[in-house]
């Protein structure tokens, strides 16, 4: 899932100083499970908000939503009633989800109020670490199932390189060193191919960044293509 | 170890009743009045109580409380003192909402005998709609409860007021009317009553049919009780041996040492392990300086004038028999005699049918009215019966029940409708044994009593009841069990966050439906409700609002004329100070608002934001003291949350003064604290200028 962390409420006063009426909305995606841009962060956020723009003086209405995933143009539709009259909004997905809504209500100015970091995993509540960079030519299964692109701090395919120390990373002593786990497991298992074998550098130019999946396509024309 | 990694425990189901409910013969809703006595809720906990029961001031003293022995709380220390708190409910003298009603139907009721079970009948008669007519034999009403339960378990005023408050509904009754003799079966049916109600109780004593038991001096239990209760005179000699080992037994046992007998001893046939009366009443008993002979029964009573003798024979336990309970067997050649003045046989009761001869009614073989089981009705049409009439040895809870049922099946009767016989409720599992350990032991507050030398001077009676305080801390332990967090499946993310803050291991993801589910063993701390990033979790206690109610109000009284500074104090309604902090500071300070809340750590970052916005010029978070929080991880929660919003309050630029962090004890220190807020607040002047 996306993991995203919260931006400075300075940047968000910044972006909305010179409005009237504003939206907080959230997204019931991965910021919720996640949880900086759920229904309970817009709250959050809003009522901050509400008292910063009271003892500011300024006369700023502000609405809260939550859209079920803010990467949907059918639940974007929904928060239609709430953005209604707003001249400006803050957006807590993820830039996907910002996007979407920047792009459906044009008419509003939508800024971030989060930064998505990472796509990773929850380590415990609160404890996210990367797991993936979305490469597009994903290796685990030669790598006994640990991911050296976005685990690794240089990102190397055939490594460990002369900084990893007693099974950490150089670059951060809490960080273990990808590739130390994936000599131990490759001894585990007895799959020597990772370690054996070489592996050329990645060919990013087949990482595509626009999909189509015709069998799941319900439009063929009239999409910019 | 990651939280990831922590082993699930077994989890329970979601359904199923509280077991304090679904034990109780009239489903009384214990926990819910409970929960309310514990927010200092008292008034509409009566009227919850008294929304079922005819009789809180009576039960919340007599009642044999199955509610307590389901009670789940006894897997971790000890029960709810469910009674005690009925009791202190009904010592607040408050009146039941209900009020005297004007009759919607034609046909009267005729009810014969005022106990429990005819009071109650016509109680829910007159509610549906019924003139009802209570003929009484004696003079006052009350039934058993007047005349066979001493005042020291029971006072009058106490029987009275539950009295009064079922005859207000407009109900008549007619005492020093005799069934049999004034009035039959037959002239009520002529006297233009469509349906007769029968709650004549058990007032014929047993015979034990051994020699000499009719000499001078043998009194039957219910007898003697009944002339105590009615003010006679009865003279005691020194020493009085009763027969029996039930409560009627102890009941006379302890009377007799309140009129003036000198040596009352108890003589049972078996031991002190199949006595059928309550724990509680023989301890109290033994401390008077009741004596016990256990494994003995009298053969012979002997005298000339008056008893004077009696022959005993010493007993041992064979065979368990029908009861259950082992067979008591003479000891051969084990004959002894004791020294009596007085006997008093309390070896069971029955109802006094000859004053139904004639009335075409059919008895059965145990000697009681014949019923079906699930009406209450009789043979005879339009005649129906109920309490000890029928079961002899109820209790009093039964004889309501009674009462209840009887009455819709009246009513159903009287209409030509059908009686749709609900079977009540299906209780809940048991606690997991395994949770039961995560769980705060804290032990009942016991009610004060008088001591043993003071209470058999007279009739006051034994138990002093609750003080408000002791009351809500009892109440406070409660468990509100099938009360706690539930998910909406609707809302759910799937997140798991529930799943990992449990401090009690209850949230589980439902492998079918892939949503969290939370089952009975849910300890209403709230921390999953405030946690949940979907706001998909909500406590089922319909008076549990996590604080919003309190600052609405708070809020509102913050429109009047201004003191100083406003202030929101959110405060845990579990902390030992809580109440002297409310109190003090709702009397002295009206700039400072305060905000109960069951537990700190149910509450919401939004709703100390919202006491920002709504006008507050200062929050404090008074947080229990480490080791007093009823959910162990209250406090700590409680605390994580402050500092976040401290967190955004201070990005958004509000003075560190304005959002505190105070222990409520010491009470004084908490006063100073509190005093020095509202200096620093004074000079920073409000928030933002207001509106109002």
């Amino acid at each position: 899932m996306i993991v995203a962390k919260p931006k400075s409420l300075e940047y968000i006063k910044k972006r909305i100083k010179n409005h009237k009426k504003i939206a907080v909305v959230g997204c019931g995606g991965c910021v919720t499970v996640r949880p900086v841009g759920g229904e309970k962060q817009v709250a959050e956020l809003a009522s901050v908000l509400r008292i910063w723009a009271k003892k500011e003086g300024l006369n700023l209405e502000i609405e809260e939503d939550t859209a079920l995933r803010q990467c949907e143009p059918e639940f974007i539709d929904e928060l239609s009633d709430k953005m209604k009259g707003c001249d400006a909004a803050i957006s807590l997905a993820c830039g996907v989800g910002a996007q979407c809504l920047a792009e459906r209500y044009s008419d509003v100015k939508v800024s971030p109020g989060v930064d998505a970091v990472f796509m990773g995993a929850t380590i415990e509540p609160g404890l996210y670490w990367e797991r993936c960079v979305g490469c597009g030519d994903c290796i685990i299964g030669e790598t006994g199932g640990y991911c050296p692109v976005s685990r690794c701090a240089k990102s190397l395919l055939n490594g460990p390189c002369g900084g990893s120390q007693g099974g950490k990373c150089e670059v951060d002593p809490n960080t273990p060193c990808v590739w130390e786990q994936i000599y131990k497991r490759s001894e585990e298992s007895g799959d020597r191919d990772a370690i054996d074998k070489f592996v050329p550098p990645k060919d990013w130019s087949i990482r595509p960044s626009r999909l189509t999946l015709e069998h799941v396509r319900v439009k063929t024309e009239g999409l910019a293509t | 170890m990651t939280t990831l990694e922590r082993t699930r425990v077994d989890n329970t189901s979601a359904r199923g009743e509280a077991p304090c409910i679904a034990a109780c013969p009239i489903n009384q809703d214990a926990r819910d009045y409970v929960q309310l006595i514990a927010r200092g809720r008292f008034e509409e906990a009566f009227r919850l109580v008294r929304s079922k029961n005819t009789f809180p001031a009576s039960c919340g003293r007599i009642c044999t409380r199955r509610c307590e022995d389901a009670c789940r709380r006894s897997a971790v220390d000890e029960p709810i003192a469910i009674a005690w708190l009925k009791r202190f409910l009904s010592d607040k003298d408050f009146s039941p909402s209900l009020e005297n009603r004007k009759a919607r139907y034609q046909e009267k009721v005729a009810i014969v005998g005022a106990g429990p079970a005819g009071l109650t009948a016509a109680n829910d008669l007159s509610l549906l709609g019924y003139k009802c007519v209570i003929f009484e034999e004696l003079l006052e009403p009350g039934g058993m409860l007047r005349t066979g339960v001493p005042r020291y378990r029971l006072p009058g005023h106490s029987l009275d007021s539950d009295i009064s408050d079922i005859l207000r509904l407009g109900v008549e009754l007619r005492t020093g009317v005799k069934l049999g003799l004034d009035i039959t079966v037959d002239t009520l049916f002529e006297e233009d009553f469509k349906a007769v109600f029968i709650g004549i109780g058990a007032h014929k004593s047993l015979r034990l049919d051994v020699p000499g038991e009719d000499l001078a001096g043998v009194i039957p239990a219910v007898e003697f009780l009944r002339k105590i209760s009615l003010g006679k005179t009865i003279n005691l000699g020194k020493k009085v041996v009763v027969i029996g080992g039930g409560d009627t037994a102890l009941d006379s046992a302890r009377t007799a040492l309140r009129v003036g007998a000198k040596e009352v001893t108890i003589v049972y046939r078996r031991s002190v392990e199949e006595m059928p009366c309550e724990k509680v009443g023989r301890l109290e008993a033994e401390e008077e300086g009741v004596r016990f002979k256990f494994l003995t029964s009298p053969v012979e009573l002997l005298g000339n004038d008056g008893v004077k003798v009696v022959k005993c024979i010493k007993m041992e336990l064979g065979e368990p028999d029908q009861s259950g309970r082992r067979r008591p067997i003479p000891v051969t050649g084990s004959e002894f005699v004791m020294d009596v003045d007085n006997v008093i046989m309390a070896i069971g009761q029955l109802p006094e049918l000859s004053s139904l001869n004639d009335s075409g009614l059919s008895v059965t073989s145990k000697n009681v009215i014949g019923v079906e089981e699930e009406t209450l009705a009789t043979n005879r049409p339009g005649v129906f019966a109920g309490g000890d009439a029928v079961k002899v040895g109820g209790t009093l809870i039964e004889a309501i029940a009674h009462g209840r049922r009887a009455a819709v099946a009246i009513h159903g009767y009287l209409r030509g409708k059908g009686f749709d016989a609900s079977k009540g409720p299906t209780p809940m599992t048991d606690i997991s044994s395994r949770r039961i350990g995560l769980i705060k032991r804290e032990l009942r507050k016991k009610v004060p009593i008088l001591s043993a030398g003071i209470r058999v001077r007279d009739f006051s009676e034994v138990e002093l009841g609750y003080s408000d305080q002791l009351a809500m801390m009892e109440a406070r332990r409660c468990l509100n069990c099938g009360a706690g967090a539930e998910v909406d499946p609707e809302l759910c993310a799937a997140c798991l966050t529930c799943v990992r803050v449990c401090p009690y291991d209850v949230p589980e993801l439902n492998r079918v439906e892939k949503k969290a589910k939370i089952g009975v063993d849910c300890q209403s701390c709230g921390i999953c409700v405030v946690e949940c990033p979907a706001r998909a979790i909500t406590l089922k206690d319909r008076y549990e609002d996590r604080g919003m109610d309190g600052l609405k109000k708070a809020v509102e009284e913050f429109s009047g004329p201004e003191f100083g500074p406003r202030v929101v104090v959110f405060l845990c309604l579990y902390d030992s100070q809580s109440e002297v902090v409310v109190s003090r500071l709702g009397r002295t300070r009206s700039n400072i608002k305060t905000v109960q809340v069951s537990c700190i750590g149910k509450l919401d970052s939004t709703l100390m934001l919202k006491a920002f916005e709504e006008g507050a010029d200062g929050v404090v978070v008074a947080g229990c003291l480490p080791g007093e929080c009823p959910y162990q991880t209250g406090h700590a929660w409680a605390k994580k949350r402050f500092d976040y919003v401290a967190g955004i309050l201070s990005d958004m630029g509000l003075e560190a003064e304005r959002f505190q962090w105070l222990s409520p004890s010491p009470t004084e220190q908490f006063f100073k604290e509190m005093e020095q807020m509202t200096e620093e607040l004074k000079k920073l002047g409000p928030v933002f200028k207001r509106s109002r």
